[in-house]
């Protein structure tokens, strides 16, 4: 924000900022998971945006959505992320670009992919509900979910893989049925 | 590659549970087809969905799975705290660059004040405070000190002996002992009336004591200026300034030697002094295995003394501290290590093994960095192992290693951040219970079967030594203060649970 703004502007626009912060934070972590899918790491990096997004917030018109805007500075510190950490493991940076901008382009068909998501999920098998439960909401990890499940720990991803697999399966379905939401 | 091969590497990527070799072959498929990346890209929101859309698993359900759910209220307000740490950040730099967030006190028409803190505070019968609150009244502190907040923000700190009157919220009679008032500018014009002599503010911090046998007074003002003026005559007699002691006796008003240190109450005094008496009598418990008070040792700073004297050979080793440093406690005077590096830890070893095991800490969490921050975890994590965390949303969990859980539960709110909070839990194997309190309100229940004793063995507070080759081995480090650690081989009640927190709350008045 510019020095030479009153502290009543000042003030103002810090809580338009961080109203409009608050009700985006969700879509802007999507946004960012998108290629940083470990979600400590990925909100570490909204953090980080957060910072960036109100330096720049002067420039923000407030006739325009504000996620569109604000998520390309978060992604631009998702690209800065991955670039620090080690190859090992990762996607290459040309990779994490075109990821980048198709996951814009695509924002109305995740979205429509996303409004059958709890239907498909009460479809689920009971044990496979809970092991996402488990995993998604109550944040266990991989090895504790092994152990409270009493499943060794290639099994437990093999439960979440089929999940989501099935979560896929179904979202495809209902939109070649053309189901209705 | 088939559809089903695709999808499963993808999920293996999102998954962290991949091999360089695969990373190697999804990014060639992704960099060259557009299709892969539609599909990756339809997975990793998937998967984004499920972590971030607490209304997923909130709506209502018939599943067992689904039973065990938080409120959608309390997710909606903790899923916001890692940013929300941020934008308070940016509020305090660049809005409010002065100042600080005040306590908001609801006050009775007929009150005019509250008892803020106090040290074994006795009123004489009849003479007291009714349920914390003052008003127009005589008050007769026979033992113990007290810290009273009047209604316009004036604070009042006493030793016993003491008398006073509260005439209103501006006018405070001392008949006998020693006061210390802080006057907010909002207070100015506050006065301590003694038998002859009526000390006015002027905006100031001072001190006054009254002789109960002579009626003389004396008066000490630490900050600002105070007006002297006699009672039958309203003449000012005299401006005290700061730094100046002034003395009212059958001689009049004169100046005098300034008063020995320690004469007035300081505020922070009282809460030291109330935790030191409790520390004398609490470390004689012979079950009580471990207790580190958190007070440098100024020879060895780098040891954390286990200060539990009567615990015989089961006793916990001193600690060995790693990085973190001392900085202050609860109150002035006490001391606490700060962790705000990943590699920040107190190391210390918890020999034998046990059937029930109690922890208490008393903590100040600056930020819930990571999925699980440890206050007290086993190294690696071995049958018998115990791990003390706060997951990333404030829910504080114990748990062990060699656990069947039957069902568990979040009972209460999450951990605040940036205040004292006293944590406890209550590992009971023949129970098959697990419970967290947070400032001695129950927090977290797992009933389960334990299936192995306990055995801490070697430990860190503050940070966790994960299993060794574990490549993607999450960080656990805590960043905040600790000032406070407890280990105990029995199961605490949750009486002595909510008395430990009242003899270590660092205020009447902190907030539950």
């Amino acid at each position: 924000m510019s020095e030479t703004t009153t502290p009543d502007r000042q003030t103002a626009a810090h809580q338009l900022f961080i109203r409009l912060f608050l009700e985006s934070e969700r879509e802007l972590l999507r946004y960012v998971m998108a290629v940083i899918p470990n979600a400590a790491d990925a909100r570490d990096v909204l953090q980080e945006a957060a910072l960036s997004i109100w330096e720049k917030f002067d420039q923000y018109d407030q006739g325009q959505p504000f996620v569109p805007w604000a998520c390309r500075f978060a992604l631009n510190k998702a690209r800065v992320f991955l670039r620090t950490q080690a190859r090992r493991a990762r996607l290459t940076d040309e990779v994490v670009g075109l990821l980048l901008a198709q996951r814009i382009e695509a924002s109305e068909r995740l979205d429509v992919r996303k409004a059958h998501l709890p239907d498909c999920l009460n479809r689920l098998p009971s044990h496979l509900q809970e092991v996402l439960y488990a995993h998604y909401f109550d944040g266990q990890t991989v090895p504790e979910l092994s152990q409270h499940l009493h499943l060794g720990v290639e099994a437990v991803y093999k439960h979440l893989q089929r999940a989501r697999g099935n979560l896929q399966t179904c979202i495809e379905r209902k939109l070649a049925s053309g189901s209705g939401l | 590659m088939n559809e089903e091969e695709l999808r499963r590497l993808i999920d293996a990527y999102l998954s962290g549970d991949v091999s360089e070799e695969q990373v190697d072959a999804l990014s060639n498929l992704l960099r060259d087809d557009e299709s892969v990346r539609e599909r990756f890209l339809q997975q990793a929101d998937l998967h984004a969905c499920m972590t971030v859309d607490e209304t997923l698993w909130t709506q209502p359900a018939d599943t067992g799975a689904m039973s065990q759910k938080l409120s959608r209220a309390r997710w909606k307000i903790v899923s916001s705290w890692s940013v929300s740490a941020v934008l308070a950040l940016v509020l305090l730099i660049v809005i409010l660059p002065t100042g600080k967030a005040g306590k908001v006190t609801v006050v009775t028409d007929k009150s005019l004040g509250l008892l803020f803190d106090e040290a074994g505070a006795e009123f004489e019968a009849g003479f007291g405070p009714k349920e914390g609150r003052f008003e127009s009244a005589e008050y007769r502190l026979q033992a113990g000190a007290i810290h009273l907040k009047l209604v316009n923000g004036t604070e009042v700190l006493m030793r016993s002996p003491a008398t006073f009157r509260l005439r209103d919220a501006m006018h405070l009679e001392l008949l006998q002992g020693d006061l210390r008032a802080i006057v907010p500018p909002a207070a100015e014009g506050f006065t301590v009336v003694t038998p002859k002599v009526e000390y006015e503010d002027l905006g100031t911090e001072f001190g006054v004591s009254v002789n109960k046998d002579s009626s003389a007074s004396q008066i000490y003002v630490f900050d600002g200026e105070v007006n002297a003026v006699e009672t039958s005559s309203r003449k000012v007699l005299s401006l005290v300034t700061a730094g100046k002691s002034m003395q009212f006796s059958r001689e009049g008003l004169e100046p005098t030697s300034v008063p020995e240190h320690g004469k007035f109450l300081a505020p922070g005094e009282l809460g030291l002094a109330r935790w030191s008496d409790w520390r004398r009598s609490f470390v004689q418990d012979p079950s009580l295995i471990g207790f580190y008070s958190f007070t440098r040792n100024q020879q060895s700073p780098t040891v954390l003394v286990n200060e539990a004297t009567k615990a015989g050979p089961a006793a916990a080793t001193d600690g060995a501290v790693h990085g973190a440093r001392w900085v202050a406690g609860r109150w002035p005077g006490k001391d606490a290590l700060l962790f705000d590096r990943a590699d920040d830890y107190v190391e210390l070893s918890v020999p034998g093994s046990f059937e029930e095991i109690s922890l208490s800490l008393w903590i100040k969490v600056d930020q819930l960095k990571y999925e699980y921050n440890a206050l007290f975890n086993s190294d690696v994590w071995e049958p018998g192992d115990l791990h003390l965390q706060i997951n990333r949303v404030g829910v504080v969990r114990a748990n062990v290693n060699g656990k069947q859980s039957l069902d568990h539960r979040v009972v209460s709110s999450p951990i605040g951040l940036d205040q004292w909070q006293h944590v406890t839990a209550v590992i009971s194997r023949p129970e098959g219970k697990i419970r967290t309190w947070v400032n001695g309100e129950l927090m977290w229940i797992d009933d389960c079967q334990i299936l192995h004793p306990l055995s801490p063995g070697k430990c860190r507070i503050g940070n966790w030594l994960p299993i060794e080759g574990w490549q993607q081995a999450p960080t656990r480090a805590f960043a905040g203060r600790i000032g406070e650690l407890a280990i105990w081989k029995r199961p605490l009640t949750e009486p002595e649970i909510k008395a430990q927190y009242e003899a270590g709350r660092t205020t009447l008045l902190d907030d539950k």
